[in-house]
């Protein structure tokens, strides 16, 4: 006697939750959770900076931000402005690129439409390693903190002012 | 073609304004301004715009007409190639709040050169 066989065919369900966890991460610098984890450390740090600006500059307005992008693996900010300003915003930020040996860190402060440079530090390159980025981020995000009297004289310095 | 925005890589940065930049001027396209140079000391982003994802294009300004040597205008395009206002301007309303609107995204995501410095006289 023959058997007949039968194929079920289902659709397919779209289910998108959870789908981060059958990812393999080839290193610590594709891991979206680790990238959190250093912009929440930095900014963080750059708490510091913004009560000192907000002490030497009333009504200042800040904004605390980051972006990433295909070619930087991430930036991490604060914005400083004056409402009903047309001086340009100051920016202190620190960028996060790959480098040959590891990751570059670059932070600096500058005029967030202008890019004039207010203070910067010395470049870094960290090695591909989790505690010796944040060790490098912690380094940079202290050095900007040294800068809040130059972002509040930026704030008032009528020649920065944009169209 | 690398173009530069100047500035930072901040969210806001690479969201046009409305008004300022959702409106054309004679020779010039409306859109996010970049430029074929830096000046001298400052901190720009460059922009392959080549790696630009539809509907995202840039517009080169028409000298002949009023518009700036080396001056581009970065806007989503429409099926036959003009600024589709409308998305700009909805782009434009984005600018200033927490979120990332996905051209600002898209043109995150075509930086070549971050932070990039204009050469010093």
């Amino acid at each position: 006697m023959r058997m007949a066989s039968t194929e079920y065919y289902y659709s397919p369900v779209p289910q998108w939750k959870h789908l981060d966890r059958l990812a393999v991460f080839s290193s610590i610098l594709d891991a979206r959770e680790f990238w959190t984890e250093v912009h929440d450390d930095v900014q963080e740090q750059l708490a510091v900076l913004e009560r000192d600006v907000r002490q030497g500059v009333a009504g200042v307005r800040v904004t605390a931000g980051s972006t990433r992008g295909e070619n930087f693996l991430l930036f991490s900010y604060r914005a400083f402005s004056l409402p009903e300003s047309d001086i340009d915003p100051v920016v202190a930020g620190m960028t996060f690129t790959r480098a040959d040996k590891g990751v570059k860190v670059e932070a600096d402060v500058s005029g967030e439409q202008t890019g004039d440079l207010i203070a910067s530090t010395p470049n870094r390159v960290a090695a591909d390693s989790r505690h010796e980025l944040l060790a490098a981020a912690r380094q940079s995000a202290l050095e900007l903190c040294q800068s809040a009297t130059a972002i509040a004289a930026a704030l008032t310095d009528p020649s920065r002012k944009v169209g | 073609m690398i173009v530069y925005i100047w500035g930072n890589l901040t969210a806001d940065n690479f969201t046009p304004r409305l008004d300022k930049d959702t409106v054309g001027r004679p020779g010039q396209q409306p859109g996010l301004s970049a430029s074929e140079m830096i000046p001298p000391g400052k901190k720009a982003q460059g922009i392959d715009t080549d790696k630009l994802k539809p509907p995202l294009g840039a517009c080169p300004d028409d000298a002949s007409q009023g518009g700036t040597v080396g001056h581009v205008a970065i806007a989503p395009l429409d099926e036959s190639g003009a600024v589709d206002v409308k998305s700009l301007e909805a782009w434009a309303t984005s600018r200033g709040t927490s979120s990332i609107h996905d051209f600002t995204q898209i043109l995150l995501d075509a930086v070549v050169e971050p932070n990039v410095k204009g050469a010093s006289k």
